[in-house]
């Protein structure tokens, strides 16, 4: 039970981790507002919204706070020597590196499932309130799809941040790059190429919303997966081979 | 006017020897040559395959030019990380102080110090732009050539082209503001590229409120002029002041709280 008590001590820091703490009520929050805005925008349009076009404004902005959450496990660890502290107590790396991203996941699913949660719950709120169009009624299990996609998506972003802190190992560089290519180089270069479909948030999103000719929902979470796992094998590679 | 010479002089070192800088510089100057290659290789493809309707522009310097938003993240990486860098605590084995100490110990006029970093920012940045915007124009004219529909004259690209200068600029100082306040970058990386993304905030808050018009990004946005003309904004002059004025404001912020707190 070594593993075990690996991930309740990965966890624990995570808890105690006030970032952290900040970065997932955040995600939270943010989400909820940008929910809110949409469904009391009457610009977009006179007819009650369905809940996935509400996503489709919430997640993109939403993500960037999954990108951060993602990365705390690994990043909190590089700041000052906490990884020797790390190391010292759990020598086995590859043990060490299972646990974590496990503890990682743990942080991720169930802010993403609030995050879409609580979308739902202001948007709802904001058209009854408002003069806006509010939401479209829908089935429970349209919702559901819809909100489970949204929810996979931002915890698949989240994960694409944990191994790009992994391999890059520093915060504030690993955090400039992946928002980079995330909210500036994917949507230009799709505005460009259609090849951008092959772009590991272009392949993700589409568990949320819009359509693509070659790739649909499944294989194009298998697209993020492999992007996620060639670059957290190179970060693991680096990980047990380098020094703390 | 001399020890706040000495101070640019240490800061234009230190930035030179910031990873950070040169990555924003990269972000600049490298990242906008390889969208407008793309851009321009897509427009010179669809023209010489009879398809120019295809693309919303042919002329070389609008497909330059839509490179420009990359380089609004790349000021604002500098922006963050001239401050940020002080912040960052050392390795603990050369006692895991901040650098900040050092650089109030060499130059313990507080307001000195933020002049020669906010100088610095504005020379990283415009040294960024005086590469990327001739690079990006130089690979539009190779790959398009006199094939593409030039729609604006030189004195109006000059303009432009000034404007997305200033408009870097005073993002790379707002950047640098709002890191001095908050002592750390991760808040304003995040909220600062997000703003410059598709899914800007201040953009969604003007469909709800024109207030949002005067928010410094949205106000300055008519300096790149062309398809960056934003419905119901302020017109470039007008929004090149206002965002000037929450430029120097969040400056003045920064200043009187870095000036009062300890380091």
């Amino acid at each position: 039970m070594l593993l075990r008590a690996v991930f309740l001590a990965e966890l624990g820091k995570l808890r105690t981790l006030p970032i952290a703490t900040a970065t997932f009520i955040g995600a939270i929050v943010a989400g909820a507002a940008v929910a809110a805005a949409v469904a009391t925008a009457t610009w977009t349009r006179q007819a009650p919204l369905p809940f996935d076009e509400v996503l489709r404004w919430t997640v993109p902005t939403a993500q960037a706070l999954f990108v951060l959450l993602g990365m705390l496990p690994i990043g909190q660890e590089h700041a000052g020597h906490q990884l020797r502290t790390t190391l010292l107590a759990v020598p086995k790396r590859g043990l060490l590196l299972v646990a974590k991203s496990a503890a990682a996941l743990m942080l991720l699913l169930p802010a993403a499932a609030a995050t879409v949660v609580a979308c739902w719950l202001a948007a709802a709120t904001a058209g009854l309130l408002s003069d806006g169009p509010g939401l479209e009624r829908q089935s429970v299990a349209t919702l559901v799809t819809d909100g489970a996609g949204a929810a996979a998506y931002l915890a698949l972003i989240g994960a694409l941040g944990y191994v790009t802190a992994l391999l890059i190992r520093r915060l504030l560089p690993a955090l400039a790059v992946v928002l980079g290519a995330v909210l500036l180089v994917s949507p230009v270069v799709a505005g460009l190429s259609e090849h951008a479909r092959w772009l590991p948030d272009r392949a993700a999103a589409l568990l949320y919303g819009g359509g693509d000719a070659v790739l649909t929902a499944g294989s194009g979470t298998a697209v993020a997966a492999g992007w996620i796992l060639l670059i957290g094998g190179i970060g693991a590679v680096r990980l047990l081979r380098s020094d703390a | 006017m001399t020890m706040l010479w000495a101070a640019v002089r240490a800061e234009l070192r230190k930035a030179a020897t910031l990873p950070g800088s040169w990555a924003g510089i990269a972000v600049t100057v490298l990242g906008s040559v390889a969208l407008t290659a793309l851009n321009a290789g897509m427009t010179r493809a669809a023209i010489d395959a009879g398809q120019p309707e295809s693309r919303a522009f042919t002329s070389a310097f609008e497909n330059a030019f839509a490179a420009m938003p990359l380089g609004t993240v790349g000021a604002v990486i500098v922006g963050v990380v001239m401050m940020s860098s002080e912040y960052a605590a050392n390795s603990p084995d050369a006692g895991g102080g901040r650098q900040i100490a050092s650089t109030l110990t060499a130059t313990p006029r507080r307001w000195t110090v933020l002049a020669a970093k906010a100088i610095v920012v504005v020379a990283v940045v415009l040294g960024s732009a005086a590469l990327a915007l001739p690079a990006t124009l130089g690979v539009a004219a190779a790959l398009i050539g006199a094939a593409g529909a030039e729609t604006s004259t030189v004195a109006e690209q000059f303009a432009r082209c000034l404007g997305a200068t200033l408009y870097w600029s005073m993002s790379g100082l707002i950047a640098f503001a709002i890191t001095v306040v908050l002592r750390g970058g991760i808040v304003p990386l995040i909220v600062l590229i997000v703003n410059n993304s598709l899914v800007s905030i201040p953009l969604l808050l003007s469909t709800i409120t024109p207030l949002a018009f005067w928010l410094p990004d949205l106000a300055g946005r008519q300096l790149f002029g062309g398809d960056y003309l934003v419905e119901g904004g302020l017109d470039a002059l007008p929004g090149a002041l206002v965002m000037a004025a929450w430029t120097a404001a969040l400056l003045v912020v920064a200043g009187v709280v870095f000036r009062r707190r300890d380091a």
